[in-house]
């Protein structure tokens, strides 16, 4: 289960998400990430926080703050560098 | 859960399509969709026009932004940070967050419900009281196309308008990358190569994917993904050409 969401994450990063074009690996260009099509609020961006959480975190509480994070999203937060506490790593 | 997801989404959209449907649209279904599209992005864009209006900020603040880069190399976090600080420092804020993308998932579970059973009397009987109610409401848009079936033609169209605005948008985010990588171009060049085929298998990814899944839901749901897709065209045309002066 945990793997499919992962993969499912991972294939959103690569072929879905407006920072498709922006290949990974290769040096953070920060400008890009912040300015781009949907540029984001977050750093790390949802679906990379969405990865840690899948990694660290039971699916339940991962499910969780994942949604959390999606639902702060938005022009009403103000952003920053927010890492997923998992502090309650389950397994 | 779908109770609640009715009664904040699928109600008032509904409703509104009907509204539409009854007085500006003229009795077509099809153009109501098209009109709430248009609303729907209209409210959205004063978030892009922030984001244009604070690139030429983003611009001044460039040379503080590669000495941050030169200064934490090998720390992404502390980069982002000092990034974020500089941004707030200097009230940039053109971030729009994952809204925009977000908001295309309600939005098209609601057409599809109202696609499915949007013409049975059970739906209607959902719109708000203070809105006429038609006894039925005609589900061929523009003469030809019928709503609640699928549609190949649509499907074509919404594949193409999604090729346009990818390419759009891949030629501006290149753009950057020349710009701030002309001093590294020529150990790179591989890469780069590596790269744009990437990207070049990305902009196909989407469309297809697009035409794929358009040929499978009912005729309303491109007819939506095309006008939010031309609303995007127009939009990235227009940052376009305000950049540029």
């Amino acid at each position: 289960m945990r793997g499919i969401i992962l993969k499912l994450i991972v294939f959103y990063q690569r072929w879905l998400s407006p920072h498709r074009f922006f290949v990974k690996g290769q040096e953070l260009r920060i400008e890009e990430y912040f300015i781009s099509s949907s540029g984001c609020r977050f750093w790390p961006s949802c679906s990379e926080y969405a990865v840690i959480c899948f990694k660290e975190k039971s699916i339940y509480q991962a499910f969780l703050s994942v949604s959390w994070r999606l639902l702060r999203c938005g022009p009403w937060s103000s952003g920053g560098v927010d890492m997923p506490s998992i502090q309650h790593k389950n397994q | 859960m779908s109770n609640l997801f009715n009664q904040l989404l699928l109600t008032p959209f509904f409703s509104v399509l009907v509204f539409f449907y009854n007085t500006v649209a003229f009795g077509d279904f099809g153009v109501a969709i098209i009109m709430l599209t248009f609303l729907v992005r209209l409210v959205l864009s004063p978030l892009s026009y922030k984001a244009l209006r604070s690139q030429k900020e983003m611009q001044e603040l460039q040379p503080k932004l590669k000495e941050l880069q030169e200064k934490y190399k090998n720390d992404k976090q502390a980069l982002a940070q000092a990034t974020m600080d500089l941004y707030k420092l200097h009230k940039v804020n053109p971030f729009s967050g994952c809204l925009p993308l977000l908001i295309q998932l309600p939005i098209l579970i609601a057409l599809y419900q109202v696609s499915i059973k949007g013409f049975s009397s059970e739906m209607l009987a959902r719109v708000y009281s203070f809105i006429d109610q038609p006894d039925q409401i005609n589900s061929i848009s523009l003469g030809f196309i019928d709503l609640t079936k699928k549609s190949w033609g649509l499907a074509i169209i919404a594949g193409f308008s999604q090729f346009i605005q990818s390419k759009l948008s891949l030629t501006k985010s290149v753009k950057i990358k020349e710009g701030g990588q002309k001093d590294q171009v020529k150990s790179k060049e591989s890469a780069l190569d590596m790269q744009n085929m990437m990207q070049k298998q990305m902009l196909y990814f989407f469309p297809i994917l697009t035409i794929v899944m358009s040929t499978s839901f009912p005729a309303g749901l491109p007819l939506y993904w095309i006008a939010t897709t031309l609303f995007s065209i127009g939009e990235t045309l227009l940052m376009k050409r305000r950049t540029r002066k």
